[in-house]
C-alpha cells in the first residue's frame, strides 16, 4: 500500500511539474485542461521524485505479452498497463491527437503530431525506451 | 441490355424478370454503388446526413457489417459512433439520396467506445470489396483481431484496401478529445488505408473460401499509413450481434 502511495505522488509531483511549464504558455490548441486531481495532489515525497525525475514509473511487464490477443480488448489488463499510464500523462499535460499502442511483446509506440519539446524530451526518456512517431495528429476519419 | 451502374440488382430478380431470355455471368449485375446504396445495404457504403450530398469527397461516413441487436432481434447496420455525435448528425442517413435509416443507438465519448447502429431499412451480411474481385464478399464469421492478422479496410473514400497488418492495440485520443481503444493496421509499404470519410466502415479477414470475417470498425487515423479500427467483439459487447447467417 504505501508502495503505491509513494508511486501516485511521484507521478503527481512530474505531471504537476511539466503542466505548469506546458499552461504557462498558450493552452487553446492543447486540448482539455489536467484534471484536478493531478493539479492539486500533495507534494511530498520529494527525494522519490528526484530519482524519477522526467521519467515514468514503468509497471514491469509481463513476459506473455507476445500473446497480446485482441479480443474484446480491455484496458484495465495489466498488459495495457503502461501505454494506459503514458496515455493518461499525456491527456494531464493537454496533449490530444495521439495514439499509444502496445504491439508485440508490449512493445510501445507513441504516434502523435508535434509536440512540445519538453513532452517529447519526457518520452524519450522512458525506459524501457519507447518508438516515437512525431507529426502524425490522429483524427476521426 | 444495359443495366445502371448505380442499382444493386439481385441475379434472382433479374432472371424471374426475364424468365429464359438472358443469361448472366457473375461480376456483371453486383453493380457497385457505395454512394447511392439501395436496400438490402451493405457494410462499406457511403452514408451521408443530407440527401443528395453523397459526392462530397470525405464528406460523411462508411457503414460496417449488418448486425442484430440482442435485446430485440431486429437487424441493423454498425458504424461509427463519432459519426452520429461529431458531424452533428440529426439521426436520419441517407447513401446519396437513398434512405439508408436512422442512428438508433451510439457510443462516443463514453468510456472508450465508438460505435453506433443504423436501422429501420434493410441490411444484409455483404461488404462492398472493390476494387478487388469478387467486389462483394459475405460475411460469414466474426472474431477478435490479434496482433499480426492481415486484413482488409473497407470505407466508401478509400475503398476497400487489402494487406493491413495488425501491429498494436491500445487507447488513441484524438484531436478532438476523445479516447477510444482501437487496434492500429498498417500495411508493409505504407500504402494509405484510410481517410476522411471512411469512419464507419468494415475491417475484415478476408477467408480463404472469399468469406468476410468481422473484426473491426474504422474510426480514425493519421492521415498516412496507419488506421485505427474499433475493435468488432467490443462493440458486439454492447449488446449487438454480426449477422453472418
Amino acid at each position: 500500500m504505501g508502495g503505491h502511495v509513494v508511486f501516485a505522488a511521484a507521478i503527481a509531483l512530474t505531471a504537476t511539474a511539466c503542466a505548469s511549464r506546458l499552461f504557462s504558455t498558450d493552452t487553446t490548441s492543447r486540448g482539455p485542461e489536467p484534471t484536478e486531481s493531478v493539479m492539486s495532489s500533495p507534494s511530498s515525497s520529494v527525494d522519490v521524485v528526484s530519482t524519477t525525475a522526467g521519467s515514468l514509473p514503468v509497471p514491469i511487464q509481463p513476459a506473455n505479452c507476445s500473446d497480446l490477443a485482441l479480443g474484446p480488448v480491455s484496458l484495465s489488463d495489466p498488459r495495457f498497463d503502461r501505454v494506459t499510464e503514458i496515455s493518461n500523462r499525456l491527456k494531464a499535460y493537454g496533449v490530444s491527437g495521439f495514439y499509444v499502442g502496445a504491439g508485440a511483446s508490449c512493445d510501445v509506440t507513441v504516434t502523435a503530431g508535434d509536440l512540445p519539446p519538453d513532452i517529447v524530451e519526457w518520452l524519450r526518456s522512458l525506459r524501457p525506451p519507447i518508438t516515437l512517431e512525431l507529426g502524425r495528429e490522429i483524427r476521426t476519419l | 441490355m444495359t443495366i445502371s451502374p448505380s442499382a444493386k440488382v439481385s441475379r434472382e430478380r433479374l432472371v424471374n424478370a426475364f424468365p429464359g431470355a438472358i443469361s448472366l455471368q457473375d461480376g456483371e449485375i453486383d453493380a457497385l454503388s457505395r454512394c447511392g446504396d439501395l436496400p438490402d445495404h451493405w457494410g462499406g457504403a457511403r452514408i451521408n446526413k443530407v440527401s443528395g450530398d453523397c459526392a462530397a469527397v470525405g464528406g460523411g461516413c462508411s457503414t460496417a457489417f449488418a448486425a442484430k441487436r440482442n435485446s430485440t432481434g431486429e437487424i441493423g447496420m454498425a458504424s461509427a459512433g463519432h459519426c452520429r455525435t461529431a458531424q452533428a448528425w440529426s439521426g436520419t442517413v441517407f447513401s446519396n439520396t437513398a434512405y439508408y435509416g436512422e442512428f438508433w443507438t451510439w457510443a462516443f465519448n463514453h468510456g472508450t467506445d465508438d460505435w453506433a447502429w443504423i436501422k429501420k431499412s434493410t441490411y444484409a451480411r455483404k461488404v462492398y470489396h472493390d476494387p478487388y474481385t469478387p467486389t462483394s464478399l459475405t460475411v460469414t464469421g466474426v472474431r477478435g483481431a490479434a496482433l499480426g492478422d492481415f486484413l482488409c479496410t473497407s470505407g466508401a473514400t478509400t475503398l476497400t484496401v487489402c494487406s493491413g497488418v495488425v501491429v498494436s492495440v491500445g487507447p488513441v485520443t484524438y484531436s478532438s478529445g476523445e479516447t477510444v481503444t482501437v487496434i492500429g493496421i498498417k500495411r508493409n509499404d505504407n500504402a494509405v488505408m484510410c481517410r476522411k470519410g471512411d469512419s464507419g466502415g468494415a475491417v475484415y479477414y478476408v477467408k480463404p473460401d472469399q468469406t468476410a470475417e468481422a473484426r473491426g470498425i474504422i474510426s480514425g487515423g493519421d492521415g498516412g499509413a496507419y488506421c485505427y479500427a474499433y475493435p468488432i467483439m467490443n462493440f458486439q459487447s454492447a449488446g449487438y450481434t454480426v449477422v453472418t447467417a
